[in-house]
């Protein structure tokens, strides 16, 4: 109560009527806490916003150059407003992605050009709703899962097993058996600005804060990462596994699954594991192709052998990989897909929000203008407009 | 160490009209006693009593007297901590929007002639002191999840509210 108090400057309460009567200031300082939002302050209400988010809702103002002409501030990762955060954001009055997606239509947030936004926003709803349905701040791999995913894939996803496989007992489970002793505990994520943070060495740590991590802007092959334990429910480096997640915002990647975006996300190459690593344990990879036109959730099976076996040879029915994987795709920003989503519309317009180009042409109210802004940047775009005044 | 200059504590009448005489001294002394069995002066203790005064940029606007010429609050509550600076209680002035020149001014500026000299000196202000002051620490391999997600132990992380 007391932490809610300090977020919101005000007396807290968690009613309906409460949450309701939240200002949009009140709301973006309850989102900040726990998904990174940077300020690019190119707007005076952006500068206001991010003044008073530090004066009066615990924002943090990291440094101020000399001339006071830049500022920097972070929400830092602070477990206890981002719990004071979720017992306003549980009420059916605080609409998650609508108050997002208002704070969005105006210019001065830096909105993620691969949708990490959407995506940190679907990962917190379905843990906060297996939070609230289970009465518990630990949720089980399972459960975050169920509230991830639509329903009609549960079976489908729980039931698959590994695309590679350390061994044929770890080949041979699925899902569900593989991570039956695995717990989630996250109430926020924190942007990291180092790609090392994604080891096991330090993701031990994050789970101590109850924190999920949107990796450094120059990781390329990997966009979240929510850690859990694996083994049982002690915290230490040979316990942690992880959900990578890799999220586009580009309608190129439809609802068939892309082999090789999972290929970037391969644990050893992103140093998740040591190289020599001793306990590499089952990982769970997600991409989320938020753009494509149609919905769809596939899990990447097993290839097939491309040779036979020989008859009455003893080889194994499987390669033996370097780690165990479960690879899912999951297609579209909809509710055929993603269980939190309630309206597409919404998911549709922060997708579109999320991208800064070619927003920043289609804003203008004329094919005219629209045309001559686009010539203002040539050579970018396959539109003609970045070309025909020069070739 | 030189002895503070003598404090006249004024007397005033409550709401009842009957005359009461304010000394500190002596009012700290019986809290003291109260708190600490046993309480001697002379033996040192660690701090019993914190007093925390937020936002406390306001008491050092400075005024001018005729007769004692520039004075601020702070000043004066200072001089007057000074008075019972043998016993065991802290005082912290809390400000976010202040300059620390305010409460902590170079000895020359201080409005204090016995700082001046550097007779006295004052205490570094406490600043940029980071978060986490009160955190617990997980410890690998021991701590278990069921702990760190304990309203208590998230409540110890981040900045002391």
């Amino acid at each position: 109560m007391f932490a809610g108090e300090k977020l919101l400057c005000k007396p807290f309460f968690t009613s309906e009527e409460f949450v309701r009567k939240l200002t949009d200031e009140e709301k973006l300082a309850c989102i900040s806490v726990r998904i990174p939002l940077e300020f690019n302050s190119r707007t005076l209400r952006s500068q206001e916003m991010e003044k008073n988010l530090v004066d009066k809702h615990m924002r943090v103002c990291l440094t101020v150059d000399p001339g006071f002409e830049t500022v920097i501030t972070v929400a830092p990762s602070e477990p206890l407003l981002a719990e004071a955060s979720y017992l306003l954001m549980r009420s059916p009055a605080f609409d998650l992605p609508r108050s997002l997606l208002a704070e969005l239509e105006h210019p001065g947030l830096d909105k993620g050009n691969r949708g990490e936004l959407i995506a940190m926003t679907l990962c917190l709803q379905a843990r906060d709703a297996a939070s609230t349905r289970l009465q518990s701040r630990i949720t089980p791999v399972r459960d975050f899962i169920q509230e991830l995913l639509v329903p009609s894939a549960h079976d489908r996803v729980l039931r698959s097993k590994p695309v590679r496989a350390r061994n044929s007992e770890e080949a041979e489970k699925t899902l569900e058996d593989t991570f039956r002793d695995s717990n989630i505990y996250f109430n926020h994520f924190v942007k990291i600005r180092d790609r090392r943070v994604i080891s096991r060495q330090f993701l031990w740590g994050l789970i101590a804060r109850g924190a999920a991590a949107l990796c450094a802007d120059f990781q390329y092959g990997i966009d979240i990462v929510i850690p859990y334990l694996f083994w049982d429910r002690i915290l230490r480096r040979q316990n942690v596994s992880a959900f990578l997640i890799q999220v586009k915002n580009d309608e190129t990647f439809k609802e068939s699954p892309q082999e090789y975006l999972f290929d970037m996300m391969n644990p050893y190459r992103i140093e998740f594991f040591d190289k020599n690593e001793s306990h590499p344990v089952p990982l769970i990879r997600m991409l989320f192709a938020l753009a494509s036109e149609n919905s769809s959730i596939a899990v990447l099976g097993c290839p097939e052998r491309t040779q036979p076996v020989r008859e009455g040879a003893a080889k194994a029915r499987f390669q033996a990989d370097r780690y165990t994987s479960f690879d899912i795709w999951c297609a579209k920003a909809s509710k055929e897909t993603f269980r939190p989503i309630e309206n597409d519309a919404v998911f549709d317009k922060l997708l579109l929000r999320s991208r800064l180009f070619p927003n920043v042409y289609e804003a203008k109210k004329s094919e005219g203008l629209q045309n001559a802004t686009r010539s203002m940047n040539p050579a970018t775009d396959i539109h003609p407009a970045h070309w025909d005044r020069f070739v | 160490m030189p002895s503070s200059p003598g404090l006249s504590f004024g007397t005033t009448r409550n709401a009842e009209g009957e005359t009461v005489e304010y000394d500190l001294k002596e009012a700290i002394g019986k809290l003291m006693e109260f708190l600490i069995k046993d309480f001697d002066v002379l033996q040192e203790y660690t701090p019993v009593l914190i007093v925390s005064v937020d936002e406390a940029h306001p008491l050092t606007t400075t005024e001018t007297d005729v007769i004692d010429g520039l004075w601020s609050r702070f000043s004066e509550f200072r001089r007057g901590l000074r008075f019972i600076h043998s016993y065991p209680c802290f005082f912290l002035f809390l400000s976010t929007t202040g300059k620390v020149s305010q409460f902590i001014p170079s000895p020359e500026n201080d409005r204090s002639s016995r700082v001046q000299t550097q007779l006295l000196g004052l205490m570094s202000p406490f600043c940029e002191l980071g978060f986490g002051q009160l955190a617990q620490k997980a410890i690998e391999g021991l701590t278990p999840l069921d702990e760190v997600a304990s309203l208590l132990f998230l409540a110890s992380i981040g900045r002391p509210l």
